[in-house]
């Protein structure tokens, strides 16, 4: 039987190979976002228009033989519209629920900042709990459950900014970004041969797959007290600096961890070490940071303050002699 | 007995040995005979009763031991019962009772004053006894306790070092050494932490690093005492208000010219053992008002012993008193020269001035009183005599210029001219007094019948050759003259040796009284002179010896064939000769700077040692996994030198990924592959075997070499000096 690291690296690298097929060029990027998914997390996608952030989530949806949904948020979307809405049956006389598009294994929220904040908070229940409650009555989601949301940086007119509870239920944030000049080349040769699709995918993997290699990831790495440690440390320090209104919370403690063990897994590896925290520190903490105006004003981003405090927490003293 | 309890009890063993070490810090503070029963008492009944009173003898193990509060209670009422009983049994026929209690009460508070304000040892009095018996006894309790409830293996060593600190203080000024009671304590400290220490003592760790503490702790106290600043501890005697009790009596001077009309008249005999008697100091008189020679003695309550003057020099001859007083008037006690102890019986308060080291008893003598005093005499040097300067002392050099109605005293003038003609041509200090000296014995007559007086009035007629006069005119004379001429001078009173009655007995009689001045020279101390005619050739006095006219004749013809010394101020040339004689502290000037090169030093040899120490450590680690990461930590920490910020917030890939760039060489295959083992070994928990460690140091050995060629020495050195004191944070 394969180890369990081996495993979740298998069947990680095979979906990373799978999705660069369409998103070429964004290795990195596509990581992050298995990483993500194998730490049982939600996904934020952030960048400029046509860089691929709804394309990845497509990718990912078409790469597992999963339930997916997708939702495009607009102003007059209703939180029903989400959630699902109770009905009256006249022919049977009961009420009955109506499932929204939330109850699927990916749900992907486009341009989700487009929504009203009331449309956004409808989230809040079914990002932390996996669980929708309508009428008194609450209905789980499926597992793996994953919402994978992409907002636009620019053109804010006419959005509503996520409110800091529901950015701090996402456990990564990640850009897309440009290709480089051979992959945006491989992109235009691709579409004469329609494998620019996501839709061309063929699964490779199912969603009863990822939820059995979500909980070995959970289980199956180990994690030293130095490690613990260090990630609780740099959680800390982001709330100690004079730049952050509003550091890290626990929350973040929690999701930095999940995403180093599925790291180090990804990798074969057995064990998970700093490195694997300085990776990820940046997508899993840099969102949660509440800079304070000036900062702001002066052009300072979470990404930066999470890097300064990367290279000013020193590691374990455990480990020295 | 289980070995826990076992341990415990054994430990009150060095609780009570620590107890007795610390008490006998006090022995420079009392005579080992009357501190020695003190400390039995206390180091020892305190102990008995923690013992019994925390449930430790008779409890099983395991169970909880009686509450504090009755042992506390106790020991404080048994400290009553039994220095009421032993120290104080006189107050209260031997009984505890309320007078007893707050006269031992009302003496503990008043000892530590008492005992500063006394030239050490201490005569044994309960009075200050109760000191030393009380800090024991506080401390062996407190230890006692701590020793039998908790399990810290120094903290019962805390009180005893504590009370050790208190014997040092107060026993800073007395005679000894506190070397042994040291010793003693630092022993009894390491047998108690032997005892209660859980930890095994590695053998081979010990067996290496006592001898280097015990040479440490030689080296120290052997160099110690030469270091600058600390030759001479800090003594709060010096800064105590003392209880100076000033003399009240009739100054001896006054009396000397009664006493030399009834010159038969028997004043005291003495017995007299080592070396030749001669003459006896009663008194001395340094301050003149014009009118009267007197004493501005500062009278000390001593235990016997005579502090040193720290100028002088004392030759190997002693004498050996033994006084019996026939009828001496006054409260001054006869003693050759200057006394270094001195004896009286019980219940005598005996007090010294230690300015001048004249003995008194603060109360008139009654006839039979007995007494031993011990004097060093003193020998001089007459090559250093010859071309000592005159002593910085203002206090011995004051004559009253003007009168009652503020008006200049004329006399003060004529003295000067008359000193300046007689030592017109002498350019050293002590030329000049031995031609005073000379002068007045060559041109003034000895009468014993003259008038008696010292006044400016009395001396000026003395001078104009309107008769003779007693030693009283011509010390009085000489003194008077010689502080004209800048010389620092007083004016001793008392005895020649005497009647030889006996194998080594005198008698002492009212003829044998004299006066004699004494000048101050730097580097040298008093010097006595014998300006009265007759009185030197007795020759009798070893303290006289410098004025004798046959030295004084080759010191001229010394004077005549050596160069010229030109003559300087007696301020700078005090100082310098007394750096020369080796008995006066550095002074500031140079301390500051030595202590601050000496402080240098150290700092140089630390930061020089510190790296060394650190990877020796890691590399002699006791297991393999901390071999590896003591060997990367050594990695790192070497290439900070060349430019890895000193954070300690870099991962192993990254250290090794800074290596590889910027050393090249063989790290390029070696750092990255050690990076990974530590990361293994740190994040993993794998075991590495020997050969892995091994081959981690030999990396280690290369990156250093690697390091050492590119980075100067110099960079290095500073570096070092920089970082000493900040934990290497990577």
């Amino acid at each position: 039987m394969t180890q369990p690291p081996t495993r979740i690296a298998d069947t990680f690298h095979t979906l990373a190979d799978n999705i660069e097929r369409v998103l070429k060029g964004k290795r990195d990027t596509i990581e992050l976002a298995l990483t993500c998914l194998l730490s049982e997390g939600h996904l934020l996608i952030e960048d400029v228009p046509g860089t691929g952030k709804t394309t990845l989530a497509r990718c990912l949806a078409a790469s597992i033989e999963a339930e997916f949904a997708r939702v495009q948020f607009t102003p007059d979307l209703l939180p029903s519209d989400i959630t699902g809405v109770t009905v009256y049956r006249q022919n049977t006389g009961v009420f009955e629920f109506l499932p929204g598009p939330v109850f699927a294994n990916i749900v992907l929220g486009d341009e989700i900042n487009r929504a009203s904040p009331k449309t956004q908070s409808a989230l809040l229940e079914v990002m932390e709990e996996r669980r929708v409650t309508a009428d008194g009555t609450t209905h789980p989601v499926p597992r793996p459950f994953m919402v994978v949301a992409t907002q636009n940086s620019v053109d804010m007119g006419g959005t509503y900014p996520l409110p800091e509870a529901q950015l701090d239920r996402f456990l990564m944030r990640i850009t897309v970004g440009y290709p480089d000049h051979a992959s945006e080349v491989a992109v235009l040769k691709d579409l004469k041969e329609r494998n620019a699709d996501p839709e061309s995918l063929t699964p490779v993997t199912t969603a009863k797959e990822i939820a059995e290699l979500i909980a070995l990831a959970a289980t199956e790495v180990q994690v030293a007290d130095a490690l613990y440690d260090y990630i609780v440390r740099v959680v800390a320090a982001t709330r100690a600096l004079p730049d952050v209104r509003l550091g890290a919370s626990t929350r973040g403690s929690v999701a930095l961890l999940r995403a180093v063990r599925v790291r180090a897994a990804s990798q074969s590896r057995p064990y998970a070490f700093p490195e694997d925290v300085k990776a990820l520190a940046g997508p899993v903490l840099a969102h949660r940071l509440i800079l304070t105006p000036e900062a702001e004003l002066s052009g300072r981003t979470g990404t930066e303050v999470i890097d300064e405090v990367l290279a000013t927490v020193p590691l374990d003293r455990g480990a020295r002699v | 007995m289980s070995t826990t309890r076992t341990r415990t009890l054994t430990s009150l063993l060095a609780v009570a040995a620590l107890s007795v070490s610390a008490g006998y810090g006090f022995a420079r503070v009392f005579p080992p005979s009357d501190l020695l029963p003190v400390l039995a008492v206390a180091a020892f009944a305190p102990l008995v009763l923690s013992a019994v009173l925390s449930g430790r003898l008779r409890l099983r193990e395991g169970r909880t031991p009686l509450p504090l509060w009755p042992s506390a209670l106790l020991t404080v009422v048994v400290w009553a019962v039994v220095v009421s009983a032993t120290l104080f049994r006189e107050v209260s026929g031997g009984l505890p009772g309320g007078p007893a209690l707050r006269a031992a009460w009302s003496a503990l508070l008043d000892a530590p004053h008492g005992l500063l304000s006394t030239i050490l040892p201490a005569p044994g009095e309960p009075e200050l006894l109760v000191l030393p018996h009380a800090l024991v006894w506080a401390a062996t309790a407190v230890s006692a306790e701590l020793a039998l409830r908790t399990r810290a293996p120094l903290l019962p060593a805390l009180p005893a070092v504590f009370v050790f600190g208190v014997a040092l203080v107060l026993g800073a000024d007395g005679p000894g050494t506190a070397y042994p009671a040291a010793g003693a304590l630092a022993a009894a400290t390491a047998l108690l932490v032997l005892l209660r220490s859980r930890a095994r003592l590695p053998l081979r760790a010990t067996a290496l690093r006592l001898p280097a503490v015990g040479a440490l702790g030689l080296v120290a106290a052997l160099l110690g005492p030469h270091l600058p600043g600390l030759g001479t501890p800090y003594d709060l005697h010096e800064t105590a208000t003392r209880a100076d009790r000033r003399p009240q009596s009739v100054s001896p001077l006054d009396l000397l010219a009664a006493w030399m009309r009834n010159g038969d008249e028997k004043l005291f005999t003495v017995r007299t053992s080592g070396a030749t008697p001669g003459n006896y100091r009663l008194a001395v008189l340094d301050r003149y008002d014009g009118t009267t020679w007197s004493s501005g003695a500062g009278l000390t309550r001593t235990g016997g012993r005579v502090p040193e003057d720290p100028e002088e020099r004392r030759g190997a001859k002693t004498l050996q008193q033994h006084v019996t007083v026939q009828s001496l008037p006054g409260i001054w006690l006869p003693a050759a020269d200057r006394p270094s102890s001195v004896g009286a019986p019980e219940g005598t308060s005996l007090s010294v001035d230690p300015d001048s080291g004249v003995l008194s008893t603060g109360a008139a003598l009654p006839a039979g009183f007995t007494y031993t005093a011990t004097s060093r005499l003193p020998s001089y040097d007459a090559e250093r005599l010859r071309y000592a300067s005159a002593a910085h002392d203002p206090a011995r050099l004051a004559l009253p210029a003007v009168d009652a109605a503020g008006q200049p005293i004329a006399s003060v003038r004529s003295f000067r001219k008359i000193a300046e003609r007689v030592t017109r041509g002498s350019t050293q200090p002590y030329e000049r007094a031995v031609r005073l000296a000379d002068w007045l014995r060559a041109s003034y007559r000895l009468d014993p019948a003259a008038l008696p007086g010292h006044t400016y009035r009395s001396l000026e007629f003395f001078l104009a050759g309107g008769g003779g006069g007693t030693s009283e005119q011509f010390a009085a004379s000489f003194a008077v003259l010689a502080r004209t001429l800048g010389l620092p001078t007083r004016v001793a009173v008392g005895f020649g040796p005497g009647t030889r009655t006996g194998s080594g007995a005198w008698q002492v009689r009212g003829r044998d009284v004299l006066a004699w001045p004494e000048v101050r020279f730097a580097g040298v101390g008093w010097v006595p002179f014998q300006p009265t005619p007759g009185e030197s050739a007795r020759g009798a006095s070893a303290a006289v010896s410098p004025a004798k006219p046959e030295e004084r004749q080759r010191a001229k013809e010394r004077e005549s064939t050596a160069p010229t010394r030109p003559s300087t101020p007696s301020h700078t040339r005090d100082e310098a000769t007394g750096g020369a004689s080796g008995s006066r502290p550095l002074p500031v000037w140079l301390t500051a700077p030595l202590a601050l090169l000496l402080l240098a030093t150290a700092y140089v040899l630390y930061a020089l040692w510190l790296p060394y120490r650190r990877r020796r450590r890691r590399r002699n680690a006791p297991d393999a996994r901390r071999r590896v990461l003591g060997a990367w930590q050594q990695i790192t920490e070497r290439l900070t030198e060349i430019g890895l910020p000193d954070t300690g917030a870099h991962t192993a890939q990254e250290v090794a990924a800074f290596g590889v760039e910027h050393m090249g060489g063989t790290a390029d295959q070696r750092l990255p592959a050690l990076a990974t083992l530590v990361n293994e070994v740190a994040y993993a928990d794998r075991s590495p075997d020997p050969a892995t460690a091994d081959a981690a140091w030999a990396d280690c050995a290369a990156v250093e070499t690697t390091v050492r060629a590119r980075v100067p020495r110099r960079t290095r050195l500073l570096r070092l000096l920089k970082h000493v004191w900040r934990r290497p944070s990577v």
